[in-house]
């Protein structure tokens, strides 16, 4: 009987919540528009932030150094050479590319001047190793290094400017974003919460009332959180449309200006961040609405 | 039913709202409580349905000390108690059925019961042509009724009402005082805090009189001037 009792409460308590949306409907628009904007400014920096992360990986995965190996280098000492960089706890990958691959990439990547190399009838590029460093702090002291073995060693090349400055935008955009993430979501927070404490304030009586005639804590609280998760699921479907979209619009464009970097567009993502931001839109409506209700409930 | 015995509430330690007040309302008596503005009328009604505790003294309702009621029981206490409330406290933006029918809602009552009880409540107070209308579409004596329809729809063994003629006309005060007999008659204990004098008049039944926050008259049957004059 309990039991039955309950579920016509809870039935009750859901249907309040529909009907006080309803009647309440200039209130229920803005708290739903506010959410809305908040959860898209978060959402598209998310994104940006994401974005400028993979960028500065995929920049950093990147060759930043490559050592030239003699020709008469034996082949012995320049795998013993392949080796012993490989090994170093700072070097991510070792490639070793041959005459040969050289020459062939060469015609690949440059297939209009590849009829030079048929003029000249022999093969002008050495061998080379190149190395990507998982610590870029690392490079300058192996290319010392390697330049000490002039015999197997022809020269060095260094991307050091590149990489020194990557390391510190890299540094600094992880930082800034991370900082900004913070900012930005506790300004969402806060100006979610305080919409849906207005919203709330503005039918303080109404909890007043219920109290007075013997309504529970939970018959009263239930509607409100009811409806703030309602709210607040549809302010994040609508801030999750306006950023699928707006990936949609953006990214293949963004990818075509800037087709040597990797925009972040993959449905996969977008999903990920549209499910992110309907959870977060639910639990902050509900759970702020228990608490916005709760100091309104010593009747 | 309601006992209080040596009831004192301070709100501020130099003015207190009630002293040391002892009071005895039989089941389903009818008590007028008067007095003027700031005698208590208000304070008393808010110990008994325990928006207040009070500072010192006992309070029995039903034969239940209220002091031994927690926080945690209050709903279920206020639910075996109806009261009309000075300012209706009514939902404005909702239809009058959904107002009365509010306290069945509260106590879990199936779809059945609470069209038939709120039915009953809107035809006892005569308001059976009103259902769907909205509380703002009425007048204030209609509101008033809505208010006791709401109070009494879960028949409730007591009854509390708060100035329920303030501001309505002799004829609407009228109406609204020999509903409320009407309610009392049907077993309701009734206890109902007022400045009007010619509801008192016109009822002659129990006055209390309370003032500066002690009970100064309390006559089985009084009119408003006898008291006064006593007082």
């Amino acid at each position: 009987m309990a039991t039955v009792a309950r579920l016509r409460t809870i039935r009750y308590i859901i249907g309040a919540a529909f009907g006080s949306m309803w009647r309440n409907l200039i209130t229920t628009i803005a708290a739903i528009t506010t959410i809305a904007i908040m959860l898209i400014v978060f959402s598209t920096f998310l994104a940006v932030n994401d974005t400028l992360d993979r960028m500065i990986d995929a920049l950093g995965r990147r060759t930043n150094l490559v050592a030239y190996i003699q020709d008469a280098a034996p082949p012995s000492e320049v795998t013993a050479l392949v080796q012993d960089v490989s090994s170093r706890p700072d070097v991510a990958e070792v490639v070793f590319v041959s005459r040969e691959q050289a020459a062939a990439e060469f015609r690949n990547t440059l297939s209009e001047l590849a009829e030079i190399l048929d003029v000249i009838e022999t093969n002008p590029f050495p061998a080379s190793v190149e190395v990507r460093m998982s610590d870029p702090e690392g490079l300058l002291p192996l290319a010392d290094e390697l330049r000490l073995q002039p015999a197997l060693v022809e020269q060095v090349l260094v991307r050091a400017d590149v990489v020194g400055r990557l390391l510190r935008v890299s540094r600094l955009a992880r930082l800034g974003g991370g900082i900004l993430i913070i900012s930005l979501g506790a300004v969402t927070l806060f100006v979610i919460f305080n919409t849906i404490r207005l919203a709330v304030f503005s039918r303080r009586e109404e909890i007043e009332i219920m109290k007075l005639i013997g309504a529970t804590d939970w018959f009263v609280r239930g509607p409100f959180m009811v409806e703030g998760a309602v709210i607040g699921f549809i302010g994040a479907g609508l801030s999750s449309i306006a950023v699928i979209v707006g990936f949609a619009r953006v990214g293949p464009t963004l990818e075509s200006l800037v087709s040597f970097l990797p925009i972040q567009t993959q449905a996969g993502f977008v999903t990920n961040l549209a499910l992110f931001t309907l959870f977060v839109g639910v639990l902050i409506g509900s759970v702020g609405s228990y608490f916005s209700v709760r100091r309104y409930l010593e009747t | 039913m309601i006992v209080l015995q040596n009831v004192s509430k301070l709100y501020r330690k130099d003015r207190p709202a009630l002293r040391d007040v002892t009071l005895s309302i039989a089941r389903e008596e009818f008590v007028f409580v008067t007095g003027p503005n700031g005698a208590g009328k208000s304070t008393l009604l808010k110990l008994l349905i325990l928006q207040e505790r009070p500072s010192e003294g006992v309070i029995v309702v039903d034969g239940l000390d209220t002091a031994l009621v927690v926080n945690g029981a209050i709903p279920a206490y206020r639910r075996k108690i109806g009261i009309v409330f000075q300012d209706t406290r009514l939902f404005h933006n909702r239809t009058v059925f959904e107002n009365v029918s509010l306290p069945l809602r509260i106590s879990g009552s199936s779809g059945r019961k609470v069209r038939e009880m709120t039915n009953a409540g809107l035809k006892t107070t005569g308001l059976d042509d009103f259902a769907s209308r909205r509380a703002d579409e009425l007048s204030g004596g209609e509101l008033r009724r809505v208010a006791i329809a709401r109070a009494i729809v879960s028949r409730p063994q007591i009854l509390l009402a708060d100035e329920p003629t303030d501001s309505l006309s002799p004829q609407a005060s009228r109406e609204i005082m020999d509903l409320l007999l009407q309610v009392s008659r049907s077993g309701v204990t009734t206890l109902v805090a007022t400045h009007d004098r010619g509801a008192v008049d016109l009822l002659r039944r129990r006055v209390v009189r309370l003032e500066d926050g002690r009970v100064t008259v309390d006559r089985s049957s009084g009119a408003f001037d006898a008291v006064l004059e006593s007082a």
